[in-house]
């Protein structure tokens, strides 16, 4: 949607143009008629002054000429001569009695009484045409239109003008009235903008205009709700998992009682050898279930600023080594081939965690190749970053759900991701987690050499190797 | 400075009904608004070029030069706004194929769209121009013919504005329906007016005009010039000229129906 | 909105059928007289039409009343004698063109009927008038 300020200002200033604009047009329309009534006037006086001669007095034979400008002084010659109104008075047979000098040896209009248009001397005029009502003399006077026109225009502008003028800076102050009545929007949503993660105190409701109050006010409660029901989840997960170590010690505690009752105890290997191998079972299970509920932990955990406080240096490289070997069966048992590259780079963290990382990468990325699949792990730098990247030749993963693979509980279900691999789909919540807590970047994108996902880790440097 | 306000409100609500209806038209399909500025700056370059250029033009072909380029802008436009229609249907239906996040509007839209607006842009702001300087500013009456100027600039671009957001407040689907019947007329009018240069300029033979409706709307009126700026309204139509709007229209409207039909199928594309 | 629906189809087919009929013999015979009316246009200036100039001179028409023959194609040759630029404008005759100051144009007038049609200078159109008188036998 447009932006309100853009609609209010346009819109406005809009009307306003029309509004100002149109009824100067209507004024200047006006100005006009009346002006043209008045020098139309004007030629009226004049040919009623003219009347007062009585052409049968002045029949000389030849046609009186009388000069312009006889009384006009210097100064004012350029205004008169433009004024001027030059005429012809013709006896009742139609012959050319008086003209001033302007005027044309001709008729200027046609003999018939009123207003006319005419044409000579290369402008055009207006003419009045009046015939005497005693002897039928007739009497025309004529005025520029041109210089009518501008006379009037000339006037009427100045009027038009200031309103011509006016509406661009009213323009601008609209523009601007109408950013300060939208300030407190953007204050309302810069206060909303600038609260740390996880941050959902109540928005301040001092100075919120009557208008924004409902918006603030709901806005404000289903900020409340949000953190209750944050709290409510954040203390279920962490409570259930607290609650369900306790359990699980206990299981395996009594498995491994269990087993050495078995070994104890002297059976026929037949016997022996299923039991075994049910318990081994049975213990690996266990143990899945005890490294779930080890993350589900670590993804509660809280209070960052105190966590990064026991941050030691660690060598990334060898951490990877470590966990690699770990879980080296992994990629043996999928005949996939796995290399590593890189030097060694210090980055301050947190072992267990970054372990934790390393290895869900690992395993996420060995379950979702394919048998016989490529997995390439390295370290580097860029910049003044440490990056550690992994790639894979598996399936990937399609570009719009990169935000969403980090969210808890997600999982792929697609033709290329097997919904039958196994996963709680905690994995990337905890990488990101972690990533976050190490003020880490994280970044997926395809794979260039393998075709499958690349994941990219950039840490921050160890503060004593920046010297280096 | 009436006279000056009668010229420039009617050049500039030529080429404001043409941009505005094409800018609304585009952004209920989704496109980006922003293409408008570059094309008006150029548009502007362009129309100092033509204008200042255009007793050259008129020379050239047997003194017919300025009826062809006048015919070749108003076949740019016309043919432009048709194309664009043509698109439309095709448009909406990878609007809801590809989904909302990928933007519908190909390269070539927006060549269409920049195409139309800008040969419609250079025909009416070179007038413009023409008329500001070449008559009001050498013939010395500089203040009435640009304060005039002013004013119906003024009045042409509010106008504008209110087709503009009018149509956006028809929601999206009406808005794309209703903008494509405008550019239909509008195209037809232009198509038409073409032909006309084409008679004028002995291209074509002059048949008798068919009829004269200036007694009841003169195309010097208010209202006659908002016809034809709207519907290409001609008081003193030739027989050529009406075939070709008769045409353009018929071809217009068959793509407006087929964009409603369109609609119909892929209606929820456009309900978000 | 049915007005676009089925209605306008059938609009549109009986739209199409009238213009199937510009492709009859008679209209056939305008096109070629179209094509042979542009190849004239190309062709030597000896069959050239009648030419009646018009000029502008202090934003005036001279002369004011022109006159022309009925039923024939003429050109109106425009010459613009003042420094300004002007537009030869008649809503009768459907005619604008721009003349440059201190240049010419051409307009392509015709057939016309006997009769009046007044043109006007655009830029001044209260001076700026005048009239074709158009002489001759209805055709």
């Amino acid at each position: 949607m447009i932006s309100i300020r853009w609609f209010l200002t346009l819109t406005l200033i809009a009307l306003l143009v029309l509004v100002s604009f149109l009824s100067s047009l209507r004024g200047y329309r006006e100005s006009m008629a009346e002006a043209e009534t008045l020098f139309d006037l004007q030629l009226l006086e004049h040919v009623k002054l003219l009347g007062l001669l009585n052409p049968a007095s002045f029949l000389f034979g030849n046609t009186l000429v009388i000069a312009d400008s006889v009384i006009s002084t210097p100064a004012e010659l350029e205004l008169s001569l433009q004024l001027l109104v030059v005429y012809q008075i013709f006896d009742n047979q139609g012959k050319l009695v008086i003209r001033s000098e302007n005027s044309p040896t001709q008729n200027m209009a046609v003999f018939e009484p009123g207003y006319h248009h005419a044409e000579f001397n290369g402008y055009s005029w207006r003419a009045l045409v009046a015939q005497d009502p005693g002897d039928g003399h007739w009497i025309m006077a004529a005025q520029r239109n041109d210089v009518r026109y501008r006379l009037a225009e000339t006037v009427t502008l100045q009027a038009v003008l200031p309103g011509v003028i006016g509406v661009p800076i009213a323009g601008v102050l609209i523009w601007w009235i109408v950013g300060l009545g939208l300030r407190p929007i953007q204050t309302l949503a810069a206060s909303v903008r600038a609260r740390e993660e996880g941050d959902l105190k109540a928005v301040e409701l001092d100075d919120v205009p009557r208008e924004l109050t409902p918006l603030t006010l709901s806005t404000n409660d289903l900020l409340t709700r949000l953190a209750m029901a944050f709290d409510r989840e954040k203390r279920f997960a962490a409570d259930a998992a607290h609650e369900l170590r306790t359990p699980i010690s206990v299981l395996k505690v009594q498995l491994h009682n269990l087993l050495h009752d078995l070994n104890t105890r002297q059976l026929p290997e037949p016997v022996l050898q299923p039991a075994r191998l049910s318990l081994q079972e049975l213990g690996d299970g266990i143990d899945r279930l005890a490294h779930l509920i080890e993350q589900i932990l670590v993804l509660n955990r809280t209070a960052p600023a105190q966590y990064m406080r026991q941050f030691v240096p660690v060598d990334l490289l060898e951490l990877v080594q470590h966990v690699v070997s770990n879980e080296f069966d992994h990629f043996l048992s999928r005949d996939q081939i796995f290399s590593l590259d890189g030097l060694p780079v210090t980055i301050a963290g947190d072992k267990t965690a970054l372990q934790s990382l390393v290895q869900n990468l690992l395993i996420n990325a060995s379950k979702y190749t394919p048998v016989g699949g490529q997995i390439n792990v390295a370290i580097g730098r860029e910049g003044n970053k440490v990056v550690l990247q992994l790639e894979d030749s598996g399936p990937g993963i399609p570009e719009a759900q990169y935000e969403q693979v980090f969210d808890r509980f997600y999982r792929l279900s697609d033709e290329q991701h097997d919904v039958a691999v196994s996963g709680s789909g905690l994995g990337l919540a905890i990488v990101k987690h972690i990533v976050n807590m190490h003020e880490a970047e994280i970044r997926l994108s395809r794979s260039p050499s393998l075709g499958g996902l690349c994941v990219k880790v950039m840490f921050k440097q160890y503060p004593q190797e920046k010297s280096v | 400075m009436i006279d000056a306000v009668v010229i420039v409100l009617r050049e500039v609500l030529e080429a404001m009904l043409v941009c505005c209806v094409l800018l609304a038209s585009s952004y209920a399909l989704g496109a980006k608004r922003t293409w408008l500025l570059p094309v008006t700056l150029a548009a502007v370059g362009g129309a100092l070029l033509y204008a200042t250029n255009l007793a050259t033009l008129t020379a050239l072909f047997d003194g017919r030069g300025q009826e062809l380029t006048n015919v070749l802008l108003l076949v740019l436009t016309g043919a432009s706004l048709l194309f664009y229609l043509l698109q439309l249907p095709a448009m909406l239906h990878n609007k809801r194929t590809l989904g909302k996040k990928e933007a519908p509007v190909t390269s070539t839209l927006y060549a269409v769209l920049i195409i139309a607006s800008a040969a419609a842009m250079v025909r009416e702001l070179a007038e413009i121009f023409i008329y500001v300087f070449s008559y009001g500013i050498a013939s010395g009456q500089a203040v009435p013919v640009v304060s005039g100027a002013v004013i119906g600039a003024g009045v042409g671009v509010s106008l504008g504005i209110f087709i503009f957001f009018g149509l956006l407040w028809l929601g999206k689907r009406r808005c794309l329906q209703m903008s494509a019947l405008l550019l239909g007329l509008i195209s037809a009018g232009m198509l038409s007016q073409a032909t006309r240069f084409l008679v004028q300029s002995g291209f074509l033979p002059g048949e008798h005009i068919l009829w004269d409706s200036g007694w009841l709307i003169s195309e010097s009126s208010l209202p006659g010039e908002l016809l034809h700026a709207l519907l290409g309204y001609d008081a003193t139509p030739g027989i050529e000229q009406l075939t070709v709007y008769v045409v353009s229209l018929a071809f217009a409207m068959l793509l407006l129906r087929k964009l409603m039909a369109r609609q119909g199928t892929d209606g929820d594309a456009l309900r978000q | 909105m049915t007005i676009f629906g089925i209605k306008s189809l059938r609009y549109c087919v009986r739209m199409i059928r009238l213009l199937s009929r510009l492709l009859t013999p008679t209209a056939l015979r305008y096109y070629l007289s179209v094509i042979l009316v542009v190849a004239a246009n190309q062709s030597s200036a000896a069959d050239e039409p009648l030419t009646i100039t018009l000029r502008i001179k202090d934003h005036l028409f001279v002369p004011a009343e022109l006159t022309a023959p009925a039923n024939t194609r003429f050109r109106l040759l425009i010459i613009n004698e003042d420094i300004t630029a002007e537009e030869f404008e008649s809503a009768a005759l459907n005619r604008e063109k721009v003349i440059m100051g201190n240049s010419e144009g051409v307009i392509f007038l015709g057939p016309l009927s006997p009769g009046e049609y007044s043109f006007f200078g655009e830029f001044n159109p209260r001076t700026a008038q005048g009239r074709l008188i158009v002489n001759g036998p209805q055709s």
